[in-house]
């Protein structure tokens, strides 16, 4: 008897936002409707440049909320929620990283030599497992870029009592994963919070000038297999290269961030 | 009650029913409460089919009979900002063909940093409709199965997997598995409404989508993902009344609100969740300005 293997991803009851892939080779060869629908959404010049000139006309809005807002001096490690948006510069943090050193955004890109890459970050997540442990997504990332003067950071922003957090599992995750980059410690979440980041992983990439050039997904794949295409290898090309982040927004996928109750 | 020792025990009893061995207890003394939950499945899942023997080209139904183990929860396909909703990977003799998963409606789950998610935190059953080909042969049985592999979460999210295999057999006629069958029509049930019911009413206007449920004394939208974007469903994805305004997004080509209504009748414990499926037609800029 010959088995046909056939795939039917829930997901495909819902087409899954325009950034992001049916979960397999397989899904796209049932399902070539679907994926053409996905290729349009994610092609169309037209609702591109609607989207940009819509988010323009939000940004005009938010200055202006921002210029009210500045009133009522709130704490300063407290931005505006979701504050990171893609060009406009990326919120200053001051985190301590799983050694005790201390990384201040702010000195990380203050030559206007270095991209940063964040990688919102939580070791017992099974998202975080797929690109650390059983593919080296991250790592291999780091081993292109990290040359070119790009500099990588994982925020991990779980409270006390959630999955991955404390210092002790951080250091033993970034020793299990050879992680070559620092994991900044974000107990509060205030960080977290004031870039919006929603799963882990949670990718934010900041330009050379200090603004958001990126935020989303690490990859079109929101299953257990990575994806066809790495946004963020395809940002950071574009940031090198000197031209426009092509897709500087997408949704991202994982667990959710385990922000404190 | 002391929830340490409550809540091993309902996974035992969740795992136990699935055939499972029940799991060690991986509590070690040095890590915080959220990482001593006990080892093995958060959320069983059994294959169940409406049929023993199927006549060929005729159609059957599979349902993936789940149970979540309490405080956990697993994600319905829609528009979830984390997660992942459950995938499928049917093996099926050649020329077998399946249909989409049906889910019963989820939940709106919204967690810290403002994350809004449609979620499953009760023992729920995903149906699919599986055809069998005109030309299959009277007499021969087959295998069919599925792979499943899942995302539960509370403060901690385990990826879990599982393998189900049922044999169907092809006959002159139809076979009816009763026991199974009662449980299926059960979950049929259990689906939500395809027909939009007296009482309900559902509107686009300009940028905004209502829903008006007579009777309601609150309201849900848990969307499917679609061409529209939705202005804040942190804000507008609920409604302490019997209407629900959500604030759509700007988009150039006509599109669909798609996603699931669930409407909340009578209160506390005697509350009622009835959901319709619904999907209305937006007008895009372009034809607006016409």
């Amino acid at each position: 008897m010959t088995t046909r293997k056939l795939l039917a991803a829930f997901a495909g009851v819902a087409l899954l936002s325009a950034a992001i892939a049916l979960p397999t080779a397989q899904a796209d060869d049932e399902k070539p409707k679907q994926k053409v629908q996905q290729d349009e959404k994610v092609k169309n010049p037209e609702a591109e440049k609607f989207n940009k000139d819509k988010e323009k006309a939000k940004d005009k809005d938010k200055e202006k909320a921002k210029d009210k807002s500045q009133d009522d001096e709130k704490s300063k490690n407290k931005p505006a929620e979701g504050a990171a948006e893609v060009g406009k510069p990326a919120p200053a943090f001051t985190l301590t990283d799983t050694d005790g050193t201390t990384v201040n955004l702010a000195d990380v890109v203050k030559g206007g030599t270095k991209i940063v890459v964040l990688e919102w970050f939580n070791p017992g997540c099974p998202f975080i497992l797929k690109h650390h442990k059983d593919n080296k997504t991250f790592n291999d990332l780091y081993a292109k870029y990290h040359e070119k003067g790009v500099e990588f950071f994982a925020i991990n922003s779980g409270a006390k009592g959630m999955q991955g957090y404390g210092k002790e599992a951080n250091r033993q995750a970034k020793t299990d994963f050879a992680l070559p980059y620092p994991i900044l410690l974000d107990e509060s979440g205030d960080v977290g919070h004031a870039y919006g980041a929603k799963t882990t992983p949670h990718v934010f990439i900041i330009a050379k000038d200090g603004t958001v050039a990126y935020k989303g997904a690490i990859d079109d794949d929101n299953s257990m297999k990575v994806g066809k295409t790495n946004y963020a290898a395809k940002a950071l090309d574009e940031l090198l290269a000197g031209t426009s982040v092509t897709t500087p927004e997408t949704k991202p996928y994982g667990c959710g961030v385990k922000y404190a109750k | 009650m002391n929830h340490a020792l409550f809540i091993p025990v309902l996974v035992g009893v969740a795992v136990a029913a699935c055939g499972a061995p029940p799991a060690p207890n991986a509590a070690t003394p040095a890590e915080p409460p959220a990482q001593s939950e006990p080892d093995g499945e958060r959320m069983s899942q059994k294959l169940l089919s409406s049929v023993t023997a199927a006549a060929p080209g005729s159609s059957f139904t599979l349902a993936l009979s789940c149970r979540v183990a309490k405080g956990w929860h697993t994600y319905w396909p829609g528009l979830n900002d984390t997660g992942a909703p459950a995938s499928f990977e049917f093996s099926l003799p050649a020329g077998w063909t399946v249909g989409e998963p049906q889910w019963p409606a989820p939940v709106r789950h919204v967690s810290p940093g403002d994350l809004v998610d449609y979620v499953i935190e009760d023992d729920f059953t995903v149906l699919v409709e599986v055809q069998v080909p005109k030309d299959a042969v009277v007499g021969t049985a087959h295998e069919v199965s599925v792979a499943a592999g899942w995302l539960v979460c509370k403060n901690v999210c385990v990826m879990e997997s599982r393998t189900s295999t049922t044999t169907i057999r092809v006959e002159k006629s139809t076979v009816a598995r009763a026991e199974h069958a009662e449980l299926i029509d059960a979950a049929r049930k259990k689906l939500p409404e395809t027909m939009v019911p007296a009482g309900l009413e559902l509107k686009v206007q300009g940028r905004e989508f209502s829903a008006t449920w007579q009777g309601a004394s609150s309201m849900e939208f848990c969307p499917l993902d679609s061409a529209v974007p939705y202005e804040n469903l942190l804000k507008d994805g609920a409604s302490d009344s019997a209407t629900l305004r959500v604030k759509l997004g700007d988009f150039p080509n006509s599109a669909r609100v798609e996603g699931v209504v669930v409407g909340v009748f009578g209160a506390d414990r005697k509350a009622v969740r009835r959901a319709v499926r619904v999907s209305l037609p937006v007008p895009g800029d372009e034809a607006e300005k016409r």
